[in-house]
């Protein structure tokens, strides 16, 4: 009989671990708004994982950490209102570094933390995912599973929620 | 329009240079793309995989000591399956080898019905032991006394007596055995008796007597007259007629100024002793005197 790999092996399951976990702590962040909520809640989700390594195949293992995570994260209660934070002057290929254009950017960068504040979580956490993660339509869309054009729906309306909140303030 | 889907693909990280061209020329696109590259500079906390993946072991440890060695020895499921058909094999040759035994009560004879629905009556005293569960593939019965046998058509029903083994395969026979001697009559179909290497058929209306030498007698009942309470003789020596009265009653006969060597040809009732005493006596000429302590005298009225 052929061997499968399998999560319960130690080596499977720290590769599966260095692999996913910063990018499941940023989905986790994008929700949560926090630091540590979303440490906590990445750890959780990879000891849910491997306390049911026997029935998770490693190549389902990326699609259990998410569900599992965003199911933690409904389960908790009552989160502290945070805000992003963003690095402090903003790279722009033109050599514009005049105090104007910086005071500028630090408005645009209050603004857009409350646009985000604004949002649904759910608009939020898949804008960010796109934005911030890089991932496609087709992988937000397995997360939450929902169809590939409901996920680009909602990146596409938190952006014009964002614009239009901004351009209000 | 144009636009609106080369913002999609922008949004969704596959613009081509074609779209962008598109996007760059729209005046509304400026905003966007100021969203995007703040959203882009947004910190993030850094997960050091390293001390996580520690921190984690650890609550492993904290939370469910027994995860930690979940180690269980898991055999092929091809070993699987066979190890549960040997234990299942195993058990039932444990099982059919299992015999049932059964001895009928003094004075009383019983009916055992086998699994085929062949009937045995067993005569008191008689032992038989057959194997239930393993019926199906002997059908072998150990005898020890008297029974009669109606087979069921089927494999070879075989008798394991002391001294030789009786075989049908469909049949009505008695076999009796006390000692050495051994009886077997047949009522219906053929039997073979296997005693001391030799090979004795028996056919209906026959009744062969085994020991010390092979004896032939013919019988006249469709059943052995024991089955209705009575023992039949065939040209039988009186003393062993008497025997038989002294077994059933359980009296002792004494005799006097007899030859003991008469043969008697007849049979007697088990249920009163002294119309059974009559029925032997009187063919033979002779009396008998019974006592209050169950001893019974026989003797000779003409020589007295």
């Amino acid at each position: 009989m052929k061997k499968h790999s399998n999560i319960c092996q130690e080596a499977v399951f720290n590769k599966i671990y260095k692999e996913q976990v910063q990018s499941l702590r940023n989905f986790m962040f994008f929700k949560t708004k926090s630091t540590d909520a979303s440490y906590d809640l990445a750890q959780e989700a990879f000891l849910k994982l491997w306390q049911n390594c026997g029935k998770v195949a490693p190549n389902k293992a990326k699609s259990y950490l998410f569900t599992t995570a965003n199911n933690l994260f409904l389960n908790t209660v009552a989160h502290k209102k945070v805000q992003f934070k963003f690095t402090q002057g903003v790279k722009k290929s033109q050599d514009n570094n005049s105090p104007e254009f910086l005071l500028e950017e630090k408005e645009f960068g209050q603004k857009l933390q409350k646009a985000l504040d604004s949002l649904t979580q759910l608009q939020r956490t898949a804008f960010l995912l796109s934005r911030v993660e890089g991932k496609k339509y087709r992988e937000i869309a397995a997360i939450y599973n929902i169809s590939e054009k409901a996920a680009g729906k909602r990146v596409l309306d938190a952006l014009e929620k964002l614009r239009e909140t901004i351009e209000n303030l | 329009m144009e636009t609106k889907q080369a913002l999609e693909k922008w949004l969704n990280n596959e613009a081509s240079p074609a779209d962008m061209q598109v996007l760059n020329q729209w005046p509304g696109f400026d905003i966007y793309k100021k969203i995007d590259t703040h959203t882009k500079a947004m910190v993030l906390p850094e997960h050091d995989a390293i001390s996580g993946l520690k921190a984690l072991k650890d609550t492993f440890l904290l939370t469910s000591p027994q995860q930690k060695t979940p180690k269980v020895i898991t055999m092929p499921r091809l070993l699987k399956i066979a190890a549960l058909l040997i234990l299942l094999v195993l058990s039932s040759v444990f099982v059919t080898s299992l015999p049932t035994n059964i001895q009928a009560p003094i004075a009383t004879t019983q009916t055992i019905e086998l699994p085929d629905s062949s009937k045995i009556t067993l005569k008191e005293n008689g032992r038989i032991s057959y194997k239930k569960y393993g019926w199906p593939f002997t059908r072998e019965v150990t005898l020890e006394g008297e029974a009669y046998f109606e087979v069921a058509k089927g494999k070879t029903f075989t008798v394991v007596t002391p001294t030789a083994n009786v075989s049908v395969l469909g049949t009505c026979f008695n076999v009796k055995t006390e000692n050495d001697l051994l009886i077997v009559s047949c009522f219906e179909g053929l039997v073979s008796v296997q005693a001391n290497g030799i090979n004795t058929l028996v056919s209906a209306g026959d009744s062969f007597s085994f020991s010390p030498m092979i004896v032939n007698n013919k019988i006249y009942t469709s059943k052995p007259t024991w089955i209705f309470n009575e023992s039949s003789f065939v040209d039988m020596p009186l003393e062993t007629v008497l025997m038989e009265i002294e077994k059933h009653y359980k009296v002792t006969i004494t005799t006097k100024n007899i030859d003991v060597t008469l043969r008697y040809t007849g049979s007697f009732t088990h249920t009163n002793l002294d119309q059974a005493l009559q029925t032997v006596t009187q063919p033979l000429n002779l009396s008998f005197s019974k006592d209050s302590k169950n001893e019974v005298q026989i003797y000779n009225l003409k020589k007295q």
